[in-house]
């Protein structure tokens, strides 16, 4: 009878495993790019230009003869460190904003949520690129552009989750133990609209890190010689018929960063 | 004790007033039942008593005093203090009432946790107490469960110490047994009313259904449409009603259900 409810909960869980794994790997593959890479990243040789991948090159090298198995680890860090700072600050601010105005609704909901619609009204790279234009660019700066640009959109979840939660019961009753507003919504209503939180913040991470790649391919990314994934596709595009793995070292990276994180979210939703 | 006086409330949207000038007191260590059907102001009553009405969207006159405070009066941040202080509530649903990812210690001690300064083993030493007095078996299985590991009648039970452990001077209990099944229902009647007569615990217990408040009260008030239209002993009343209304209030209660 419960046969059906076993298979499905089997299967979210596999989601969830794969994705933690693929995350994990990747963040792994970070931390160890933050302290030690096996070249150094931006050595040229040019006795070793456009060597496909061998035991010695894992991802080969570049036409300037750099290893590209090291530019990668670098540049997932500087990648994957933006996104973070993205969904951090971002996260952080939208659902702030979003659990206030939600929860206490009246003027301030209505023009903050009318000024996160006009931000939402232009595509989030536009904003970014506002913003970049103001900071100057640089890793941070694209993480702050970023997070302004994707505050709307944490916004809205948490305002719908905060909102639909304040007038229950189990919430009024918490009141009634005396419990303040912010008390109320820390301990009470904050756990349980993690579940609709968590899906946010990861696809948050997610879109963070195509945008991130996105900016960068444009060159109003990180600026070199620092490198992000998107700067390294931009650069792999010039080689692409002489140094294919190039290209599809860092795709493949970018690939797994994001697909981890979407699959953890995706289990998470309904773990 | 708790005396309200002449309390008018009427929201905006509305012609009638929700409630229409009542006057009740609820004495020293008394269950005072407050019956009516849904619409009659019962719980718009307890709403204020509690302090939940939005005031921006209704219009509230007259006296709540507890205790000699007066709670219309006092801003939010007095008001906090009296909530789960003085003023223990119980609600009709208590799966709803309960936070689902909370664990049941953890909730009934939350008032502790926000009015006193005792330290965690303190709180929990409370909370066990509290839910020994509820009849709550295996308080310490209890005390580590969620809500939804345990049965409607326990997590009343539970909600009912959450509101005790503050030794409060007054429990509001809105319509607290209507989410049970009968069998429940007069087990925690019963709770309430050995509760009352040990603690000496005031309550204003509300609720629609007069046979509830028939077995648990001594003085029974009954509300229509935002007045009180009678006041007095529940077997004065219930063998020779006064008032049309509390008749037919009488009528509807099937026979065999009198009986009990």
């Amino acid at each position: 009878m419960s046969d059906p409810k076993v298979k499905k909960a089997k299967k979210h869980n596999i989601l969830l495993i794969a994705g933690a794994a693929l995350t994990l790997a990747v963040l792994l593959f970070t931390f160890v790019g933050a302290f030690y890479t096996p070249r150094d990243p931006d050595a040229m040789n040019a006795a070793e230009k456009l060597l496909p991948p061998t035991l010695n090159h894992l991802f080969g090298t570049d036409k300037f003869g750099r290893d590209i198995f090291s530019r990668v680890m670098k540049g997932t860090l500087s990648t994957v460190s933006t996104a973070l700072l993205t969904v951090l600050a971002g996260g952080g601010v939208g659902i702030l904003a979003g659990a206030v105005t939600g929860y206490f609704g009246g003027k301030a909901d209505a023009v903050l949520t009318r000024l996160g619609d006009t931000v939402t009204a232009f595509p989030a790279v536009l904003t970014a690129l506002l913003v970049v234009s103001l900071l100057g660019p640089g890793g941070w700066q694209v993480a702050i552009a970023l997070a302004v640009a994707f505050i709307p959109s944490f916004m809205r979840v948490s305002r719908v989750s905060f909102a639909g939660q304040r007038r229950l019961p189990y919430v009024i009753s918490a009141r009634l133990q005396g419990a303040s507003h912010a008390g109320v919504m820390l301990r009470h209503i904050l756990p349980n609209t993690l579940p609709s939180l968590l899906p946010a913040l990861t696809i948050g991470f997610s879109n963070a890190v195509l945008a991130e790649a996105g900016m960068s391919y444009l060159g109003i990314g990180v600026t070199p010689p620092d490198a992000s994934l998107g700067y390294m596709l931009s650069e792999a595009q010039g080689m692409l018929a002489l140094a294919p793995w190039y290209a599809v070292s860092c795709g493949a990276v970018l690939l797994a960063a994001v697909l981890g994180v979407g699959l953890l979210g995706e289990g998470l939703k309904d773990a | 004790m708790l005396e309200i006086k002449d309390l008018r409330i009427r929201f905006y949207t509305r012609e009638r007033d929700a409630v229409g000038g009542i006057n009740l007191t609820v004495n020293d260590g008394e269950i005072l039942g407050l019956v009516g059907e849904s619409g009659s102001g019962k719980t718009v009553t307890a709403m204020a008593i509690g302090g939940l009405l939005d005031r921006a969207a209704c219009d509230v006159s007259g006296q709540i005093l507890l205790d000699g405070t007066d709670l219309l009066t006092l801003d939010s941040a007095r008001f906090r203090k009296v909530r789960g202080k003085t003023l223990g509530v119980v609600f009709q649903d208590p799966s709803a009432a309960l936070d689902p990812l909370m664990k049941a210690g953890r909730q009934a001690e939350e008032a502790l946790l926000i009015h006193t300064s005792m330290t965690k083993k303190e709180r929990k030493a409370a909370v066990l107490q509290a839910f020994a007095a509820v009849e709550l078996r295996d308080p310490e299985r209890v005390y580590d469960s969620y809500p939804h590991e345990l049965s409607g009648g326990m997590q009343q039970r539970v909600m009912i110490a959450a509101a005790l452990v503050t030794d409060p001077s007054l429990i509001l209990l809105d319509e607290p047994t209507t989410a049970l099944d009968a069998g429940v229902q007069a087990e925690i009647l019963a709770l309430l009313k050995r509760l009352n007569a040990e603690k000496r615990i005031s309550m204003l217990l509300i609720s629609h259904d007069l046979s509830v408040v028939r077995r648990a009260c001594r003085r029974v008030a009954v509300m229509q449409r935002g007045r009180i239209v009678e006041e007095g002993e529940a077997e004065a009343l219930f063998s020779s009603p006064a008032h049309p209304y509390t008749k037919r209030l009488l009528e509807a209660i099937p026979l065999s259900r009198l009986r009990r």
